[in-house]
């Protein structure tokens, strides 16, 4: 968790980033970040308590329709762009702890949070390939042979695709058998039921950004087996 | 405009230049050669018109939604097809929609997500306007092939588009784009935006081939070309089953067509689908989903007596055999919507309001006076519930000018009624 004093900042750059992405500035929203992070603010904590949060918050004001499914794209779109940007500010690892293969699973458009976990996994040791989302079950399984991951993260965020997410893992398993990367998944579909998780064959799960960085370090937060 | 002052004056020209030869290759790809040597099966006609109407549904959305003063001139000067190709689709679907071909409708979806990212770029939504009323001239001259390929004059709407004024819109449309006044940055969003249409085009007809072998199945864009990619069954009798009890429900209540047309029965249809793909679900979960929608709907003018009428409706058509979970979950699930409705407002107060509703409209059948009061007191109900926005999402409608002035002041007496003084008080408590 940021400092005390962070957070404070933290939540008023929230304020601004949401202002931003209603109004559709990207220019501002570009400010609110790179001005955060100039102050000290680690990006992580940015995508965490900014952007994540802030995105929560658009969607919740879609789904009360205060705002339109236009306006909750071109909030997307912005964050997209603004995580570009903090790309280059996030602290280089110098070491490799494996190699990681991040998807979205089939019938999946949410992108935004994909991103925000390759990057930060990246920053904390992974080679990370992030495939996009909407990915079919063989694309998937023709990049974990190419690639060879030691892990294979998969991305849900809709409940209605979460079997695809349960075929994807056995698949992977039929196909790779031993030779299978540890498995872990993530995304809105698994906040509400952690239990489907562990239900679908998978090897974890990842509640949010912070957690899937702690999962991976082999910790047993979220770990199901 | 000249080109000091921003960008060339000549974008129509730039944009031909930079099209033209994806264009080139788009015609030759095996769909084409196909379509103009009268060879092409219908089904692969209609798979493009699938494909295509997925496309510009989502172009068509984004230039109404958009607030970029550039884009909405453009669109302003434009033709919208969507409506062509939904009423070719139609004709095909009289004997029973054709599951979709995954692979182009795939390519479609993928178009179709582009579209919408432009949002950061709306310039780059010219760009795919200015493909899209392009294909209106490359149609014109594929007319009778595709009569050919749809076996007559009916099905070939699109391809008609305006007919002899093809050629005069067109220019018009042209005119339009060269008083834009667009810098030259601008200008490059849109010639990226059409550059990004046309490559996406060309992977949707190469997908279109006819030699290539198809494992049609039925998706969520089969029944609606708006619906995404959500779950639909893959049982027959199941999707049967749930497009009767869709259909059922918009014969009960005319307020779906008369507010929302046919896209109200596109919706009808992926969405019914979807609620029957639930009753696969663990029961919490699906449960969970059924609150979701009822929510997300009831704010957009659905109250949940809707969707508590679709699920009984479903336990209702399923088939003989799937009768045990399935039905189950319908009916506890519309049970729970009907409880936290007359939770927040009994029955007899219901029809209490209602009588006083009916005699005072002094407008219209006693069936649509009696929708009316049912649609309005069920979103009273909701906006008590914890869906704030239900009421005024339906009164919007019921408040509108196709109404008198008897009838809307009787809205506004029921918004007011002692139930909704209750309501204020509880919800500020």
């Amino acid at each position: 968790m940021p400092e005390p004093e962070a957070t404070s900042s933290l939540l008023k750059a929230r304020d601004l980033f949401l202002k931003a992405l209603l109004e559709g500035d990207r220019k501002a929203a570009v400010d609110v970040a790179l001005g955060a992070v100039e102050a000290g603010a680690a990006v992580s904590d940015f995508y965490v308590d900014v952007v994540q949060e802030a995105l929560y918050e658009v969607g919740r004001l879609w789904e009360a329709n205060v705002i339109s499914v236009s306006r909750e794209h071109l909030a997307t779109s912005i964050s997209q762009f603004v995580i570009g940007r903090l790309y280059e500010h996030l602290p280089q690892a110098t070491f490799v702890r494996g190699r990681f293969l991040l998807t979205g699973i089939e019938g999946e458009l949410h992108q935004v949070g994909g991103l925000m976990v390759a990057d930060l996994l990246e920053s904390d040791g992974w080679v990370v390939k992030f495939l996009g989302t909407d990915v079919p079950v063989p694309d998937v399984l023709e990049a974990v042979e190419e690639h060879r991951p030691d892990v294979l993260g998969i991305s849900c965020t809709m409940l209605h695709n979460v079997q695809k997410v349960a075929s994807l893992v056995a698949s992977v398993r039929e196909r790779f058998g031993d030779r299978s990367p540890r498995i872990v998944v993530g995304g809105g579909a698994f906040r509400s039921a952690p239990e489907r998780a562990a239900k679908l064959g998978a090897d974890g799960w990842a509640p949010d950004l912070r957690a899937a960085v702690v999962l991976l370090h082999g910790g047993a937060q979220g770990d199901q087996r | 405009m000249n080109e000091t002052a921003g960008g060339t004056g000549r974008l129509p020209e730039r944009l031909r230049q930079a099209v033209l030869p994806v264009h080139q290759r788009i015609e030759a790809l095996p769909f084409f050669t196909s379509l103009s040597r009268r060879a092409l099966p219908v089904e692969r006609y209609v798979d493009q018109l699938r494909a295509m109407a997925i496309v510009y549904a989502a172009v068509e959305r984004a230039l109404e939604t958009s607030e970029d003063r550039s884009a909405r001139t453009a669109w302003s000067a434009a033709t919208p097809r969507l409506g062509l190709l939904l009423a070719d689709l139609a004709f095909f679907d009289t004997r029973g929609p054709l599951p979709d071909a995954p692979g182009s409708t795939g390519a479609a979806l993928a178009a179709a997500k582009a579209v919408l990212l432009c949002a950061l770029q709306p310039h780059r939504l010219v760009g795919h306007l200015y493909v899209f009323q392009g294909m209106a001239l490359g149609n014109a001259t594929h007319l009778e092939d595709a009569r050919a390929a749809a076996g007559g004059v009916a099905g070939a709407a699109w391809y008609e588009g305006l007919g002899a004024g093809t050629g005069v819109q067109w220019s018009a449309f042209c005119r339009c784009l060269e008083t834009l006044g667009l810098g030259p940055e601008e200008e490059r969003e849109v010639v990226d935006g059409a550059l990004e249409a046309v490559n996406a085009q060309e992977a949707i007809h190469a997908l279109l081939d006819p030699a290539l072998p198809v494992s049609r199945r039925v998706l969520a864009t089969t029944l609606n070309v708006e619906a995404g990619s959500h779950a639909v069954p893959e049982d027959p009798d199941l999707l049967v089953a749930a497009l009767r009890a869709g259909a059922r429900c918009l014969a009960e209540f005319p307020y779906f067509n008369d507010r929302w047309g046919e896209r109200g029965e596109r919706y009808t249809r992926s969405d019914v689908a979807w609620l029957m793909e639930l009753a696969r679900l663990e029961r919490a979960e699906a449960l969970g989903q059924v609150r979701w929608l009822a929510g997300v709907l009831a704010r957009r003018g659905m109250p949940s007596l809707l969707l508590e009428r679709q699920l009984e409706l479903l336990a209702e058509e399923l088939p003989a055999g799937e009768v045990s979970a399935a039905s189950e979950f319908f009916v506890t699930a519309a049970e729970h919507l009907r409880e936290t409705r007359r939770g927040a407002l009994p029955d007899d107060r219901a029809a209490r309001l209602a009588s006083t509703f009916e005699s005072a409209t002094g407008f219209g059948s006693a069936a649509t006076r009696r929708e009316a009061a049912r649609l309005l007191l069920a979103a009273l109900a909701d906006e008590t519930s914890g869906f704030p926005g239900a009421a005024e999402a339906v009164a919007t409608w019921y408040r509108g000018p196709r109404f008198p002035d008897e009838w809307r002041k009787a809205v506004g007496d029921l918004l007011r009624s002692p139930f909704s003084g209750s309501r204020a008080g509880r919800s500020e408590g």
